[in-house]
């Protein structure tokens, strides 16, 4: 079973990163897969415009929890302006390549960043 | 099916065979997984075709057989040499063959200590991991084969599950949507009236012959740590 993932997919399976919630985080992205009903969120706290600080929980397979943890990673101390440029394909790449069918949990990484940055957005603009 | 291979449930087979031959209506069940571990007299319980397994029973893989009632006539699939009086042609497996007749004869003779032994084990699995909060029972509490025992978890997902089992040298299964290809979760599951979310934390322990009540002891202590692990994980969790 183990085999479909790289090594990296299943370090970042076995210690995701950023791992928790922020309790007074500035931005909240939640995502649903509706492929296989998987859900992930992700909270950052954001200062000048970059990501600060970046905290994710993930309910799904090890390759949405490993697509979460990296994307943390990759965005965190970025501006937000970088960070909402992260596609399924960078987070994917990063982890050494996906399944073909677990593309898609990859995509809910991103997603959830994406949202969690417009969240952070509309709450500064009120 | 005789003995459900999801989820361990044993059908009410005698029931079903009262109704087909009532109807006259052919009656076959797939028994290879209730084979050596459920008694099966196919003429008391009206079964007209039944099917078993040989790997299941501790026989050779490859072989298998079809019990054919007396005076059913069947189609012939497989055409060439006529071997197996027409129906199955092609060079006998007289290895596969021999051994699956082998297996179940010791499978009979050793059944009732076999089932009694799967049962205790299956028992301690069943009572222990059932006491990890918002954990169910999948399938029958009692009518289940002795070597199955199947769980789900609340906020978790199997397949994550599964590896997690996997690098504490424990092998288990699940019917959740993500560890299948096409993203669906088990049809058992859903027959059952399992929605998607439920069929998702599901997995599926089973035991053979072999296993010990260490190894058991063993499953019962790592598995509360590997789910709250993944709860921590999940959004869907408070606590
Ligand atoms: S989250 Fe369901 S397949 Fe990855």
């Amino acid at each position: 079973m183990k085999d479909k993932y790289t090594e990296k997919v299943m370090d970042h399976f076995r210690n995701p990163r950023n791992i928790g919630e922020i309790e007074d985080a500035d931005g909240i992205g939640t995502v649903g897969n509706p492929k296989c009903g998987d859900i992930m969120t992700i909270y950052i706290k954001v200062k000048n415009d970059r990501i600060e600080d970046i905290k994710f929980k993930t309910y799904g397979c090890a390759a949405a929890i490993a697509s979460t943890s990296i994307a943390t990673e990759m965005v965190k101390g970025k501006t937000l302006k970088e960070a909402a440029k992260l596609t399924r394909n960078d987070v994917a790449e990063e982890l050494g390549g996906l399944p073909d069918y677990k593309m898609h949990c990859s995509n809910l990484a991103a997603d959830a960043l994406k949202k969690a940055i417009e969240d952070y957005k509309k709450k500064k603009n009120k | 099916m005789f003995g459900n291979n999801e989820i361990g449930t044993i059908e009410p087979i005698k029931e079903i065979g009262k109704i087909t031959k009532k109807h006259d209506i052919l009656f076959h069940s797939d028994a290879v997984q209730a084979i050596g571990k459920v008694p099966i007299d196919v003429n008391e319980l009206n079964i007209d075709l039944l099917s078993i397994s040989s790997h299941k029973i501790y026989g050779p893989k490859g072989a298998g057989a079809l019990f054919i009632r007396k005076g059913l006539e069947l189609q012939t699939i497989a055409h060439g040499g006529g071997q197996e009086k027409g129906f199955r042609s092609s060079t006998h497996n007289t290895p596969g063959i021999v051994g699956l007749g082998k297996a179940c004869e010791l499978g009979k003779k050793r059944m009732n200590k076999d089932v009694s032994h799967l049962t205790k084990l299956r028992d301690i699995l069943i009572k222990e991991i059932q006491s990890i909060e918002q954990t169910y029972l999948n399938g029958h509490p009692e009518k289940r084969l002795a070597n199955n025992a199947h769980f789900r978890f609340v906020a978790i997902e199997g397949e994550s599950l599964n590896l997690m089992l996997d690098d504490k040298g424990i092998a288990a299964s699940t019917g959740s949507a993500c560890s299948s290809k096409k993203l669906q979760a088990s049809h058992v599951l859903l027959a059952i009236g399992l929605n998607p979310e439920e069929a998702h934390g599901s997995l599926r322990l089973t035991l053979g012959r072999l296993s010990t009540k260490d190894d058991v002891e063993y499953v019962v202590n790592e598995l509360p740590d590997v789910v709250q692990k993944l709860r921590n994980m999940s959004p869907l969790w408070n606590r």
